[in-house]
């Protein structure tokens, strides 16, 4: 019952974020590299679950953007992205359930530039773990 | 039987002898080009000199290289990166038959027809290489929307500045290339097209892009437009049998993610 519980819940989490990313511009694939919205994975990530779900923006000047918009609404406090060999920087302070503070840091690639569904692939981090980052284009 | 080999030999023989050759047809001058049509308010027209002339507008010669050179184009750093790394991929949403907005319309194959409706004030631009679409340019004298939500063409409004069809473009979308080489851009993109008929046969085009995401300042580039006599529009449907085999199934055998949603 909990189990089954567990699983609507992070269905529904999954459709709640998946419905905000709905919302946003889909065309942006030509545009600035990381512009876009991200689905995929943060292996071994015991506080915010393996999911994990980046809304990216560009004003010019500046990458922004929320990881799990929706649900855990982690804001991205710093970003950058090397045209060089494409390589991502990205930073965020989320807080645990018993409201720690939690310092993420992701680094990783784009990697197939060249496509709308390019992915970003790499390592995350942070106080209480680190695993395998891997998210594509949606 | 003889007769019949004779009369169809000596049928072939005038053909050969009243046609010009293809050398010939080829060095051929043409007339010297007449003065730019006009209507009946004196307005330059952009499309035939009256409704039984048809005509195209093509590039003066095929532009595969940068508008201007590279070296003048204010990149951000990014789109330096992006552009370069485009020259080896070559996958332009063109060619996956999304629509080409800015002057990329203007470079697309077959050429385009501009049609001026001054009752609806409206300007239609419809391209016949690409996905069978058109642009539309409002000369009503509107102001651009505050709230757009992006194309591939943009939101245009025109007017006249003497002989010259300005028109300015906001709310593209970042879904193609903005010419056949690779330059990046952004939804803050803003264009302004000056397009100018000379004479019967010529209309330079020239653009300004502005977007402070992905330049650093605003640069102008542009081409000259040849008037193609007598093509009409016609039926061109990019998505029919678009299949490039090798983003199917990748070189070698690879596999490889499809790089569009549209089913071919």
């Amino acid at each position: 019952m909990i189990k089954n519980k567990r699983r609507l819940a992070s269905a529904l989490s999954l459709a709640a974020v998946l419905a905000v990313g709905a919302a946003l511009p889909a065309a942006a694939q030509e545009g600035f590299p990381l512009k876009g919205t991200w689905l995929g994975t943060w292996e071994s990530n015991a506080v915010n679950g393996d999911s994990v779900f980046l809304v990216l923006d560009w004003n010019g000047k500046a990458i922004s953007g929320t990881i799990n918009p929706g649900t855990d609404n982690i804001p991205i406090t710093d970003a950058s992205l090397t045209p060089k060999g494409w390589v991502v920087h990205l930073e965020a302070n989320a807080k645990d359930k018993s409201g720690k503070p939690v310092h993420y840091v992701i680094d990783g690639k784009i990697e197939h530039l060249e496509l709308p569904n390019r992915t970003i692939v790499g390592t995350w981090k942070s106080e209480e773990g680190s695993g395998a980052f891997n998210v594509s284009r949606q | 039987m003889r007769f019949v080999l004779l009369a169809a030999a000596a049928v072939l023989l005038s053909i050969g002898v009243l046609q010009p050759s293809f050398a010939q047809r080829r060095t051929a001058k043409l007339p010297p080009a007449g003065p730019a049509p006009r209507g009946p308010d004196g307005r330059v027209l952009l499309g035939g000199a009256n409704p039984d002339q048809k005509g195209v507008w093509v590039p003066s010669k095929v532009i595969v290289k940068p508008l201007i050179p590279l070296n003048e184009i204010p990149f951000e750093p990014w789109a330096r990166a992006q552009y370069d790394s485009r020259q080896a991929t070559r996958m332009e949403p063109h060619t996956r038959c999304k629509p080409s907005g800015s002057a990329r319309e203007f470079l697309t194959p077959y050429g385009v027809e501009i049609d001026a409706f001054p009752r609806l004030k409206r300007i239609y631009i419809f391209d016949i290489g690409g996905p069978h679409t058109f642009r539309t340019i409002y000369t009503d004298g509107r102001s651009h929307p505050q709230d757009f939500d992006p194309t591939y063409y943009g939101h245009s409004i025109g007017w006249w500045e003497g002989d010259t069809l300005v028109i300015d473009t906001v709310g593209y979308n970042e879904g193609f290339w903005p010419d056949r080489m690779g330059l990046p851009h952004t939804t803050q993109l803003h264009t302004v097209e000056r397009l100018t008929r000379l004479d019967s046969r010529t209309m330079t085009y020239e653009i300004t892009f502005e977007d402070p995401g992905a330049y650093t300042a605003p640069w102008t580039a542009g081409f000259t437009l040849r008037w193609e006599n007598g093509t009409e529009l016609y039926e061109y449907v990019c998505q029919d049998a678009n299949e490039a085999a090798q983003l199917l199934v990748g070189e070698n055998g690879t596999s490889v993610n499809r790089t569009s949603r549209i089913a071919p």
